[in-house]
């Protein structure tokens, strides 16, 4: 696959050297107070291309880019689409322009349908309809790219991956020249993520210039022509993807080079003792239909199983029944080996429950608190970490400083001071933290739900070695995540929930199992359907 | 039941500059921007009105130049602050209030309780004015009062049937992703509509300043304009329910005009009580039922910072 993609890359780019540049950037320069988001960045891209913008969180990727898109002004630089000056005043000019950009959070409208979404503010759409024909337009143009979507269905209630899919068909729907894809595989299935790539081919063929943002390395050399690599607001290359390979763009982007973290051996079953038992477990959502239905597994000391899925299928939900968030509907839920179902999330706290959740920044932490407040969150709960943080109803402070700079300093979090707000720190160290808080509170088992979606590779790296050294040290780990290389290199087990159930479990110990066996299991067969049939196809990662 | 047709009639008639006014709060809110200063801009236009009117012996003049009035009354003390500085709401929206209120006695001064002589034009519907007790019911009020009964019905259908209302909609739910997601001009179809909610206030205050009371006077709205901001929730942010708001509290305004005529042996002081208690009712009745606090405008009141 991977030559095949060389291939028709390699086609595009000759195509490209036969058109004039799309979009030009000179020294783009935009700063944030005393921080240089981006400090001088020039960019050619042509039509007909896929072009790779590659970097760590913060390396001004979504600045740049944002930019592009009108939603923020430059400082310094210039801009000319098609050879005309271009400097968008409003994401309406730039899309006027044909400029479109598929946002890292979406950007849609939560509580309209995705028919709304599509044809949101665009002057193209009819003037007036009703909900019945914006269905009917919308229907068409879902079924004319191939995505799964239904126009009626409220946006809230899709699953990040499926809103990420409206806010991908909205960009088309305006018919752009320039379009800018924002991290867009994060929470797509392969064979999701192969028709994005496919849809991109298509627009790239049709002479669109594709501004591909991603800190997925096979990503860029599977689809892109060529990259271009920030760090820290600088670009420090641009690259053919021909002349490139995983560990040379990895050092590019970082300034070091990285290892892909190794699961190691699995330990020996015999020491290890069943932590977390689910049984028979069914989960409403919150429109009280069914989430997740009827399913049973087991998570052991020493090892981490992960749940592989696309976004929606559950996972949400069974996290927060296997930690007393949300109440189990029938089943029963055991943590070692002490009846759990129906307590609430403190008694899972006590019990030795840590739980990364979903929404780091909304239900992980308070943002507008200090780093010494957030600490504790939990940890009151718990009685030895109680009776040291405080004196009857008053908290020690002094102590409290002290528990939080261990964290900070077990979750390597890059400032020190106790007193600094949690929103002032970026995604990883964020990350970091509230990984470190939650293992305190994890002495048997934890939950780590999508556990780095949004880091980049460095910051990536530093989480998952703190989840394995939690295994290594005895602690049983459910890892929920959409990331596939992730959880491929991480768990010991995979289970696959596909629509509520568990579609499939694989032992991940040996060899890999294919990711398109796993894909159609996150697609929703059966792994019964799947046995004898040759998976030969091996994709990019571990 | 001669009393029946004259009491409808007037409760139609003090119902009117509710119900313009709530109209123009809603299409305010649907954009999501509070404004709790409605009596000051209902002040602005009633004294306004009542001024030209006066001077031009033209009431529709009067009626228009206090709606205009309104308008950039609002645009100055709210929409400045809010859209274009991007202050929190509510106190512009008091200071709108307070402004309005001291602004207009100020203008009022040497006009109060002075008779507007000449009236609106009053619009006969053909084929009903023909048909007894219903001609009296609903068939010869001053044009405004039909303006305010078809207006919602046209806001209704804006927003919930067309491209632009569809916009509106999405600038008050998420004016983040209406703006960077979907390239809504946000700001300016914030101000416009912050133009057409003082419009129609400013209008609200000239319609009962000149037709229905028929003179200025110190504090004429007497908080119909807090009743108006009532009168939005209570209809769910649905423009078609302000109707029957708007027109119930109309009929408790002047319950003390018919205890009055019909002799009740209840004091007028307890009877001119009546609109706000119901108003009060109607709001906690509303804030009882389930599930209808979802339907409010997802960004109403909150301050943000957005581009676009």
């Amino acid at each position: 696959m991977r030559t095949i993609d060389t291939e028709s890359a390699s086609s595009i780019r000759e195509r490209a050297g036969e058109r004039a540049v799309k979009l030009q950037l000179e020294g783009i320069e935009k700063s944030f107070g005393l921080l240089a988001a981006v400090a001088g960045v020039d960019l050619d891209c042509y039509a007909g291309e896929v072009h790779a913008i590659l970097g760590e969180n913060g390396a001004g990727k979504s600045t740049l880019m944002k930019i592009v898109a009108g939603d923020l002004q430059p400082d310094a630089g210039h801009m000319w689409l098609d050879g005309e000056t271009y400097r968008p005043a409003s994401p309406k000019q730039a899309m006027r322009r044909g400029i479109g950009i598929v946002h890292q959070d979406h950007q849609l409208v939560s509580r309209f349908t995705v028919a709304e979404n599509l044809f949101l503010g665009w002057d193209g759409a009819d003037r007036v309809g009703g909900p019945r024909s914006l269905a009917e337009q919308a229907s068409a143009i879902v079924d004319r790219y191939g995505f799964e979507l239904d126009p009626t269905s409220t946006v809230r209630d899709l699953s990040v991956g499926e809103q990420q899919r409206v806010a991908i068909l909205r960009a088309l729907v305006r018919g752009v020249s320039v379009l800018i894809l924002d991290e867009p595989t994060a929470t797509l299935t392969p064979q999701e993520v192969e028709v994005l790539f496919g849809v991109m081919r298509n627009l790239a063929t049709d002479g669109c210039a594709v501004l591909f943002i991603t800190h997925k390395l096979c990503e860029v050399l599977a689809i892109s022509a060529r990259v271009t690599v920030l760090r820290a607001g600088v670009r420090v290359a641009e690259l053919g993807a021909h002349e490139c390979d995983e560990r040379l763009l990895a050092r590019e982007m970082l300034g070091r080079d990285v290892e892909s973290p190794s699961k190691g051996d699995a330990p020996p079953r015999a020491v290890s003792e069943p932590i977390l038992q689910a049984s028979g477990v069914t989960v409403r959502d919150d429109r009280g239909s069914l989430a997740v239905d009827d399913v049973s597994f087991e998570v052991h000391s020493h090892e981490i199983v992960g749940i592989a899925g696309v976004a929606g299928n559950g996972q949400r939900e069974l996290s927060e029944a296997v930690t007393g968030v949300r109440r189990v509907a029938s089943g029963r839920v055991l943590v070692d080996g002490k009846e759990m179902t129906g307590e609430d999330a403190a008694s899972y706290v006590r019990a030795g429950v840590g739980h990364i959740p979903e929404d780091r920044l909304t239900a992980g932490m308070i943002l507008r608190e200090s780093i010494a407040n957030n600490s504790i969150l939990k940890m009151l709960h718990v009685e030895t970490d109680r009776s040291n943080l405080t004196r009857g109803p008053w908290l020690r402070r002094r102590e409290i400083d002290r528990f939080a700079r261990q964290l900070l300093v077990e979750g390597q979090v890059s400032t020190s001071d106790p007193k600094v707000k949690v929103a002032n720190l970026s995604g990883g160290n964020i990350q970091r933290f509230l990984v470190a808080r939650e293992l305190r509170a994890a002495s048997r088992l934890l939950v780590a739900v999508h556990p780095t979606r949004g880091l980049d590779v460095g910051a990536a790296d530093r989480v998952w070695r703190i989840l394995l050294r939690a295994r290594d040290e005895g602690i049983a780990v459910l890892l929920i995540s959409e990331d596939l290389d992730e959880v491929l290199s991480l768990s010991n087990r995979v289970l696959v929930l596909s629509a509520g159930r568990i579609a499939g479990e694989l032992d991940n110990t040996g060899a890999p199992p294919s990711r398109e066996h796993l894909g159609m299991l996150m697609g929703g067969v059966e792994q019964e359907a799947l046995v004898g049939s040759a998976a030969a196809l091996k994709g990019c990662g571990p | 039941m001669h009393t029946f047709e004259l009491y409808f009639a007037a409760a139609i008639l003090a119902g009117t500059p509710l119900l313009l006014a709530a109209t123009g709060e809603l299409l305010g809110e649907t954009v999501g921007l509070l404004n709790v200063g409605i009596e000051g801009v209902m002040l602005i236009g009633a004294v306004t009105g009542v001024v030209v009117t006066l001077h031009t012996n033209n009431a529709e003049l009067g009626l228009l130049v206090g709606a205009l009035a309104g308008a950039v009354f609002l645009l100055v003390f709210y929409a400045l602050p809010v859209v274009a500085l991007g202050t929190e709401q509510i106190l512009p929206g008091f200071g709108v209030w307070f402004v309005g209120l001291g602004l207009s006695q100020l203008i009022g001064v040497n006009y109060e309780n002075t008779p507007v002589s000449s009236g609106s034009t009053v619009v006969r519907l053909p084929g009903i004015d023909r048909i007894p007790v219903v001609k009296e019911l609903i068939g010869q009020y001053p044009w405004p009062v039909y303006l305010a009964f078809v207006l919602p019905f046209v806001v209704a259908w804006v927003l919930a049937r067309t491209r632009h209302g569809r916009n509106l909609r999405a600038i008050g739910e998420d004016p983040v992703a209406a703006s960077a997601g979907a390239g809504i001009a946000v700001r300016w179809w914030r101000t416009v509509y912050v133009a057409v909610n003082g419009l129609l206030g400013g209008f609200a205050g000239a319609v009962l300043a000149v037709i229905a009371v028929g003179e200025w006077g110190t504090d004429v709205t007497a908080g119909r304009g807090f009743i108006a901001l009532a009168v939005v929730i209570f209809s769910g942010w649905r423009s078609m329910r302000l109707i029957v708001g708007a027109y119930i509290i109309g009929a408790l305004l002047i319950l003390a005009d018919l205890g009055g005529a019909l002799s009740w042996p209840i004091p007028s002081e307890f009877l001119d009580m009546m609109p706000y208690i119901g108003a009060v009712a109607i709001l906690t009745v509303w804030a009882l039922r389930p599930g209808r606090r979802a339907a409010a405008p997802g960004s109403l009141g909150v301050r943000l910072k957005y581009s676009g």
